[in-house]
């Protein structure tokens, strides 16, 4: 098959599926072309769609390819959908980031890291499907572990979690932690989130996670709190 | 307290208008926040203004009806506690290595929670689908293509459930017999039929169930499994049979 060709049903295709497709899927619609081309002619496309400003980009996202608008077109394509941007509370950013770069944890760990009842805010991240159960940790009372999911990078563009910004700064303060405190028992001390993960505290979350879009913020409130919540 | 670099956070004159106060995530947010108005370093957490101001906002906070969490309170303690160990002057006391401790504690903690509040900083920042950058609906995935699925509510369960008790209380004996069926113990019994058959039909997982209390134990079981979203209940058509899977498997 020709190139041309070839990518001009790779368009046909990602426009029907909007979702990320990955590579496997889209070479098994063809009989005759080898991965090797498809890979190539999408390279190509992503790189001729942003070239030409065709007002469509390529993205490899979530593990596949996707078309979406550019981000310059922002204003014009929410306005004639009357798009309600997903709402992206500071809890809720904060959260996801423990879990994005953390993965698997369990919420009394989420909890120690975030110092507040994270129950809420883990529930509504199900609920989006952004974080999923990964199973059970190996440790008293069996708690719940929780990981991202392909949603996740799809909501924010990311390719893998590879793609994730400074992993590798992470990694190291993990490790360094993890050393840390492999010597010395660990436990003792009298934190409260070790009694959430058996009863969960009350839902006192509810007022922070509204926080961020309250209107009426009196005195001291300066804007260094905005940034994430617009 | 009432310096005016630092004021604390005003009434309405109104006191009918109800408030949503800027509320700090928790106490290292708000700690954070201090420390970034006080320009001051998290290394410098135990400062005394540090802990000024963190007990005026609690104050605040009281005075406002707002119900303080707990981890507030904490956090006050060890500030105090901290502070108390400074104050005193007992230099010949080994306690000194207990402050030097809880404070380095702290310092790691406010740091790494730094580090996270930043980087979901930077992930709000990046192009959002929905947000900054759109797709286009496409048509339902392959796996969905097969078996399109309603979800189940609370009511649908229930209304399945007195299904199943009405057919169990005809064939249970007369003979009355008070037995306790612990819910967890059904729990993992659910969870190796689900994860034997894949997907298991609402009735079935009563087929063997020989009297009320275990339909209801099990049933419950049921209920929780379903609310910590370890199990799916689903129908492939509306009024059609309530079909229930693990979570996981659902992927």
């Amino acid at each position: 098959m020709e190139e041309e060709r070839l990518k001009s049903i790779l368009a046909s295709l990602l426009f029907a599926a909007g979702e990320p497709v990955s590579l496997a899927r889209l070479a098994a619609v063809f009989d005759d072309v080898p991965r090797a081309t498809v890979h190539k002619a999408l390279a190509a496309m992503a790189a001729e769609y942003s070239a030409d400003n065709r007002g469509i980009v390529i993205d490899e996202v979530a593990g596949g390819y996707q078309m979406r608008t550019p981000k310059e077109h922002a204003g014009y394509v929410r306005k004639l959908l009357a798009a309600r941007p997903p709402r992206l509370s500071r809890p809720l950013m904060e959260t996801v980031a423990i879990i994005a770069y953390r993965q698997p944890i369990t919420r009394p760990e989420i909890e120690q890291l975030r110092g507040v009842d994270t129950g809420g805010v883990l529930e509504t991240l199900l609920e989006r499907r952004l974080v999923r159960i990964a199973g059970r940790k190996d440790a008293p009372g069996r708690p719940m572990l929780y990981e991202t999911t392909d949603e996740f990078l799809e909501l924010f563009g990311l390719k893998d979690l590879e793609s994730l910004p400074d992993l590798s700064e992470f990694r190291e303060i993990e490790r360094a932690v993890e050393q840390a405190t492999t010597g010395p028992v660990q436990g003792i001390e009298t934190h409260p989130e070790d009694s959430a993960a058996i009863a969960p505290a009350p839902s006192h979350d509810a007022a922070p996670s509204d926080a961020a879009e309250s209107p009426d913020e009196p005195g001291p409130a300066t804007s260094d709190d905005d940034k994430t919540s617009h | 307290m009432s310096d005016e670099s630092n004021p604390p956070p005003r009434l309405g004159a109104d006191a009918s208008v109800r408030f949503r106060l800027p509320i700090y995530e928790g106490p290292l947010d708000l700690l954070l926040h201090l420390l970034k108005r006080a320009e001051l370093d998290p290394h410098e957490v135990t400062a005394s203004v540090i802990t000024e101001q963190y007990l005026a906002w609690l104050e605040l906070l009281d005075q406002l009806n707002l119900d303080v969490a707990g981890e507030y309170l904490v956090m006050a303690a060890t500030l105090l506690l901290i502070k108390s160990f400074a104050m005193l002057p007992h230099p010949e006391l080994a306690d000194t290595e207990e402050a030097e401790e809880l404070k380095r504690d702290l310092v790691e903690r406010l740091l790494e929670y730094q580090r996270y509040r930043e980087a979901a900083e930077k992930l709000a920042e990046r192009a959002i689908l929905g947000r900054d950058v759109f797709t286009t609906p496409g048509e339902s995935a392959p796996e969905d293509a097969d078996a399109k699925q309603f979800t189940v509510t609370i009511f649908d369960l229930v209304e399945a459930i007195g299904a199943v008790l009405k057919r169990v209380a005809d064939k249970s004996p007369r003979a009355i017999e008070l037995r306790d069926i612990p819910v967890a113990e059904c729990i993992p019994r659910i969870m190796r039929a689900l994860e034997g058959a894949g997907r298991v039909q609402f009735a079935a997982l009563f087929e063997d169930a020989g009297d009320r209390s275990i339909v209801i134990a099990t049933f419950m079981a049921l209920l929780e499994l379903i609310r910590r979203r370890e199990v799916r209940a689903f129908q492939e058509a509306r009024f059609g049979p309530i079909f229930l899977e693990c979570a996981a498997a659902a992927g």
